[in-house]
């Protein structure tokens, strides 16, 4: 596993580039507070709409507030949600597609024409709807973005487990007196489990992009915040002016959304998938 | 062909039906009191007696069956109620929205179609060549692109710094150039990517190596037997698009300050005005089925398995 990690690490200067960006990344997500030269919060009037200089590398915002420290602390409001509702999406998912993929059904059939019914509706319509009528903020978007992928996901995960079931091994493996429950924890979802994994983390930037894009719509976090979205619709107010403040939290979630990107792709090309 | 085109109808109507069911039921579910909400729409203090009064009046206390059938016969003959802010009927406000929004959304959809699916087939073909890495490397970046940060650049870049075209509003066609091209790079970004792996897929089938074992020539054997059989392919990306486009429409009009559709419903979900995203978003899904409906007689009309096969639907 270590040594599979590795190449596929080093293999190629992307995946490393990628990966060591998005390791700094969760470092610094996870350090914030440490680690940020300024307060992202308190208002300093006397500094600005600076220009990007060696005391700010990133410019100050219309309340003196350094911007670098405030993408920093945007970390873990901007990229840990898209992992977290994401990982989410996997746990719902993996347990009710394997369920419905293993054991067929009648609660196949029902979960099958439930999950139809979600994937018709396009995502973005289902979260505009969802937070139209139960308001903002972030509880509401996570619950939208929860609702609209998780079917998608479901009927892949099924499908997978269908194919899986179909393999010689299964059938050894039955021969051998696994059932149930133990084959699906043995044999099952290891069997998935790269794919799964795979398609997370291509959808990674998406849900990224989804959630800041929500915010800079001012439907997902509200002003103090530093979440990226939230950022880059002061940049916009202020772009005649303070052209920088809209243009570095824009990079950071370009940056980070390209190394998962790449990291997918990688993945992608690995297992052959389409 | 009829039959099959009454199949996908009836399933249309349906999932029509689903939703109307489930925004009617969202609206229920809202926080706070409808009627108190209308109230304070019109400019009146809620109080006890008024919102009891104003719920007789609009039927709010009635059962959720019998105020769902009520809605739903108004909504049949195209009534979709008045808006709780400005109390004009919402079909009216939709409509006199509704023409910068479909300009802006044809003309990128034209943009992005002549760009990428050219691009995307050519560089599938030219596999591994400089080209094609440029595209596919282009089409992971334009993936990972914010719209709105790209929009905001734009601006920047076209509207301030060098002041070729206006950044606000849709007066005339200079204002549609900078939104059409921040949509068609995002949307043709997804367009090159799907085309070119659907692409790639044909060309290593084996009914192309088969026609390649045959000692067919490129010249033959891409147009009649590639092309013809990207027709599907393409018809789903291109079918199916609409969903994206109007989601990235709904983005840059805020960003550019455009009076359109998609500026008016997220204004109307700040003031929580259920009967215009009701409306509104009955309407976009609306389009969206049909749409899927017409790619669907699509499939039948340029793909002969389509009319035995099943597991397309399952897909």
């Amino acid at each position: 596993m270590k040594k599979r990690f590795t190449s596929f690490a080093f293999e190629n200067k992307w995946t490393t580039a990628a990966l060591l960006f998005l390791t700094g990344l969760l470092i610094v997500g996870i350090l914030a507070s440490w680690l940020h030269p300024f307060d992202p919060y308190e208002p300093n009037y006397e500094a600005k709409l600076q220009h990007p200089s060696l005391a700010h590398p990133f410019g100050t915002d219309y309340l003196g507030r350094d911007l670098l420290s405030r993408v920093l602390a945007g970390i873990p409001y901007s990229v840990f949600p898209a992992l977290i509702v994401l990982g989410l999406v996997m746990v719902i998912s993996l347990v009710l597609g394997t369920l419905s993929g293993f054991y067929g059904g009648r609660l196949d059939m029902l979960l099958m024409s439930v999950a139809d019914l979600f994937t018709a509706v396009p995502n973005l319509l289902l979260t505009i709807v969802i937070i139209g009528f139960l308001g903002f903020g972030m509880e509401n978007v996570y619950a939208a973005i929860l609702l609209s992928w998780w079917a998608k996901y479901v009927r892949i995960i099924r499908g997978l487990v269908h194919d899986v079931k179909k393999e010689p091994y299964m059938l050894s493996s039955r021969v051998s007196g696994s059932f149930g429950f133990h084959a699906i924890r043995r044999h099952v979802v290891p069997n998935v489990m790269p794919q799964v994994l795979t398609l997370i983390i291509l959808d990674v930037s998406r849900v990224i992009l989804t959630l800041s894009g929500l915010s800079f719509l001012g439907l997902g976090a509200q002003p103090p915040s530093p979440e990226w979205g939230v950022m880059l619709l002061d940049g916009k107010n202020y772009l005649q002016i303070a052209p920088w403040m809209g243009f570095f939290p824009g990079l950071m979630i370009f940056a980070t959304a390209v190394a998962f990107q790449i990291c997918g792709e990688k993945l992608r090309s690995r297992f052959q998938l389409s | 062909m009829l039959r099959y085109a009454i199949g996908r109808l009836a399933l249309l109507v349906f999932t029509l039906f689903l939703l109307t069911l489930f925004v009617f039921a969202l609206m229920r579910l809202a926080p706070g009191n409808p009627a108190a909400l209308l109230l304070q729409g019109i400019g009146a203090v809620p109080d006890e007696s008024l919102i009891a009064l104003y719920e007789h009046k609009w039927g709010l206390d009635q059962s959720f069956v019998q105020q769902y059938v009520t809605w739903l016969l108004e909504l049949l003959q195209g009534h979709l109620g008045s808006s709780f802010v400005t109390g004009q009927p919402v079909t009216k406000e939709i409509a006199s929205r509704l023409q910068p929004t479909l300009l802006l959304i044809a003309s990128s959809f034209i943009v992005t179609v002549l760009f990428s699916v050219p691009l995307g087939i050519v560089s599938a073909i030219r596999e591994n060549t400089l080209l094609d890495r440029i595209v596919y490397g282009g089409s992971v970046l334009g993936l990972s692109v914010p719209l709105y940060w790209l929009a905001i650049l734009l601006m920047l870049g076209f509207g301030v710094l060098w002041p070729l075209f206006p950044i606000i509003g849709s007066g005339s066609a200079n204002h549609y150039v900078l939104p059409v091209a921040a949509i068609s790079l995002i949307q043709g970004a997804y367009f090159v990517r799907m085309i070119r792996s659907f692409t790639l897929e044909y060309k290593h089938s084996f009914f192309m190596e088969a026609a390649r074992a045959r000692g067919l020539r490129r010249r033959i054997l891409y147009p009649s037997y590639l092309l013809r059989s990207m027709l599907i392919p393409v018809l789903t990306v291109v079918g199916t698009s609409f969903s994206g486009f109007f989601g990235a429409a709904v983005m840059i009009e805020n960003v550019f300050s455009f009076p359109g559709l998609g500026t008016y419903m997220l204004d109307m979900i700040y003031n929580r005005d259920f009967p215009a995203i009701q409306g509104c978003s009955l309407l976009v899904a609306a389009v969206i089925f049909v749409l899927n409906f017409v790619t669907d007689l699509g499939y039948y009309a340029a793909d002969p398995r389509v009319r035995l096969d099943k597991q397309r639907w399952e897909l």
